[in-house]
């Protein structure tokens, strides 16, 4: 199932009196998980050109919405998707990862992280939701204790989907990018060790790619992010259990001349 | 440097056979290494990188390599291996018989006499008495002597004789004075006793099975050391058996996926030693030159050698996710294979024209064949389990070994691709890197043994599996080289 929502709207004082146009491609699919034996839903978002993150929150939220239909039963339960020329509210749920996985839309057109529109400046996002609203500065990528001192995300196995707070997280990192934009990261995938080397090259490689997607419609230019995959070849756990598993599936942002 | 230069040497002083049909074409593929080596200089054009290679040293840990499973071959043949006679000055610096004996032992396939149960010692097929042998159960003989000198070359003389049949085997055409020659004599050099003693036990395994030998093959491999953010890792080239261990890259950083030309000259390998992105390197050997082949964003993973041996398919993921792409090894000129959204990575060819690959578009990795024709449509070739992967193909094209899932543990399975019908070989939990033998009889592949990275070869029969560790260092990722 394929939605082409478009968004017209003025978002007001939130986005301080830009014109907001929206084309959002998103595709909701449903799919099998042989590994975790569950059907799950994808959502994979192709283009969008906006000016707020919010934004996102706004379209995912109304994507899954449209994508009710593939929970089977519970679609009663599921809100109708936020009408797009209404105002978003002032306390978003925080919105479910979109999976930009590649690879569910057969013969579509490359989603490559450079076929995305950079969004131009955040505004006033430090009063947002980001990081808890903590504040950012230059200095906030040496300090131990600010929330950007977290360059990890983890994933669940054989997935490149982000969690909610890991899209914080990275919301936060392209918030510090769009504003210090001499400042360059590069986006380092890893796996857990099981299965194929190289698969798993390719597995940590559509790891990066998902955070670097969040990284550029968070605000960071293109050139200042680079990805790498190690797949399974760079644990931070040598053991072969859960624990050590779950902590090697992850994607760490490594921002150059400050580690 | 040293350790090249001791393979060139190899490869410029070819064994000197005399009157042993097999290794004729051991020497025209020398005799065209030698023509071709001339017109490959030109086609090197690349950037060279600096070496870092390491010198030669026999202070590398050796591999060591035990056979874990033999209960499964039932009717092993008996197999007695006479000590080699030898009348050269000084002696001889290998123990040819013990050579023979532990590569016959590692294929499972033979019982080996004892020495001190031997009832005689003869050197050559005059010299066999069989009533001498009618007391054991031996079926086969070998026997041989070493002559001539250090100095000059040595001349080491193999016969292989049917005790059960009381005949001497391996028999040659007549010679011009109408007398039968056995086989086989090889005028070698002193450091090529070892080589020569795999040659012989090609022979014995392709008399007695039918299947020619692998004894005299390499591998390459990775190994790795340190702990967490102090690791080495380092490819490592050896003989099959453990032996002559050369350690032919030594970086800080990982290296994986290495994969043999067709020739036996050059290797392609991915390395990370360039900060920020992978890249494929080709490393031929004798002439010790690595080049970056490609260094992209994204991936630059998964080499694969094409049978003509002038293609490798790689992965690359610059334009969204990995896709399987094409290059001219000589040229550098890239083709697109897969478009798919998907991962697409991992090509194995199973001939010139055709590739297996690795693809999730069904949700989770499974295992495809495509034709290189752009009008070739990918065709699924696994069903079975939530997990099948890296993929590689036996030399004849008709079979794949890959990566299992076979509840819960990942195992290398074997699938025939005429019948369809997946086997599963090994029972490790963690196994991966499967390589076939040359020959087709075998698969290399890695494991792990008490948290160590250890290597097994199994027999694609399944019935005898070996382990290849290495003391106090993970080893991993190998490939096995072609026939030489």
């Amino acid at each position: 199932m394929k939605m082409f929502a478009t968004l017209h709207g003025d978002q007001g004082d939130r986005c301080q009196g830009s014109k907001i146009v929206t084309i959002v491609n998103i595709t909701c699919q449903t799919r099998y998980n042989e590994l975790e034996n569950q059907n799950e839903v994808v959502v994979s978002i192709d283009k969008l050109t906006l000016r707020s993150s919010f934004v996102v929150s706004a379209m995912t939220l109304g994507t899954l919405s449209g994508c009710a239909s593939f929970f089977g039963g519970a679609t009663d339960e599921v809100p109708p998707a936020t009408p797009a020329s209404t105002s978003v509210p002032a306390e978003l749920p925080t919105p479910p990862p979109p999976d930009v996985i590649p690879g569910l839309q057969e013969g579509a057109e490359s989603n490559a992280v450079g076929s995305v529109t950079p969004v131009e400046g955040l505004g006033n996002l430090q009063s947002g939701a980001i990081l808890g609203g903590v504040p950012i500065n230059r200095d906030s990528i040496s300090d131990p204790g600010h929330p950007l001192a977290q360059r990890t995300v983890f994933f669940g196995y054989n997935s490149s989907q982000l969690t909610p707070e890991s899209l914080d997280l990275i919301r936060g990192h392209a918030e510090y990018l769009s504003r210090f934009t001499d400042v360059r990261v590069r986006v380092e995938g890893h796996t857990d060790e099981r299965g194929s080397r190289e698969y798993n090259i390719a597995l940590g490689d559509n790891r990066a790619r998902s955070v670097a997607k969040v990284l550029e419609l968070g605000g960071a230019d293109p050139g200042q992010f680079s990805t790498l995959s190690y797949g399974e070849e760079v644990p931070v756990d040598e053991g072969s259990n859960e624990t050590a598993w779950r902590r090697n599936r992850r994607v760490e942002v490594v921002y150059e001349g400050y580690n | 440097m040293i350790i090249l230069s001791a393979v060139l040497s190899k490869n410029k002083q070819p064994l000197s056979i005399v009157a042993c049909r097999n290794f004729v074409s051991l020497w025209q593929s020398i005799t065209s290494w030698v023509e071709a080596s001339m017109h490959r200089i030109l086609a090197i054009t690349a950037l060279m990188l600096s070496i870092l290679l390491i010198a030669m040293s026999s202070a590398y840990a050796q591999l060591t390599i035990e056979i874990t499973e033999t209960a499964g071959v039932q009717d092993k043949i008996p197999i007695a291996i006479v000590p080699f006679a030898d009348d050269v000055p000084g002696g001889v610096q290998v123990d040819i018989a013990k050579v023979i004996e532990d590569d016959l032992i590692r294929s499972g396939r033979f019982s080996v006499v004892p020495r001190e149960q031997l009832p005689s010692n003869p050197a050559t097929g005059t010299e066999v008495t069989f009533s001498d042998w009618r007391s054991t159960n031996v079926e086969y003989l070998l026997i041989g002597k070493v002559s001539g000198n250090p100095a000059t070359g040595l001349v080491v003389d193999a016969e292989l004789i049917d005790i059960v049949q009381q005949k001497r085997l391996l028999v040659l055409p007549a010679n011009d004075q109408g007398q039968l020659q056995y086989c086989c004599r090889y005028q070698i050099s002193q450091p090529q006793l070892r080589r020569t003693s795999h040659a012989i036990a090609n022979l014995v395994l392709e008399q007695v099975y039918g299947v020619p030998g692998v004894f005299d093959t390499q591998f390459v491999y990775i190994t790795s050391t340190g702990s967490l953010n102090q690791q080495r890792y380092a490819l490592e080239m050896a003989d099959i058996d453990g032996q002559n261990v050369v350690r032919i890259l030594e970086i800080s950083r990982p290296i994986l996926s290495p994969t043999w030309s067709p020739d036996g000259e050059q290797l392609a390998y991915v390395s990370f030693e360039f900060t920020g992105r992978s890249a494929i390197i080709v490393h031929h050997l004798a002439r010790a030159e690595r080049r970056k082949l490609i260094s992209i964003e994204g991936i630059n993973g998964a080499p694969a050698w094409s049978p003509d041996g002038r293609r490798l398919a790689l992965s690359l993921s610059h334009r969204g996710s990995p896709d399987i792409y094409i290059v001219n090894v000589a040229s550098g000129q890239l083709s697109q294979l897969t478009t798919s959204p998907s991962i697409e990575t991992e090509a194995a060819w199973l001939d010139d024209n055709t590739i297996a690959f690795t693809s999730n578009r069904s949700g989770s990795p499974q295992i495809y064949r495509k034709g290189l024709s752009a009008d070739s449509k990918a065709q699924r070739l696994t069903f079975e389990g939530p997990y099948n992967a890296g993929a590689t193909a036996s030399p004849d094209g008709s079979k794949i070994a890959f990566i299992h899932n076979d509840d819960g543990n990942f195992r290398i399975a074997v699938q025939d691709l005429d019948t369809g019908v997946l086997e599963v070989l090994t029972n490790g939990a963690l196994d991966e890197s499967p390589s076939f033998s040359p020959n087709g009889d075998q698969i290399l592949f890695s494991t792990t043994e008490n948290g160590v990275d250890v290597l097994g070869v199994v027999s694609v029969d399944g019935l005898v599996e070996q382990r290849i560790s290495l003391a106090n260092e993970n080893v991993r990722d190998p490939a096995w080289g072609p026939r030489r």
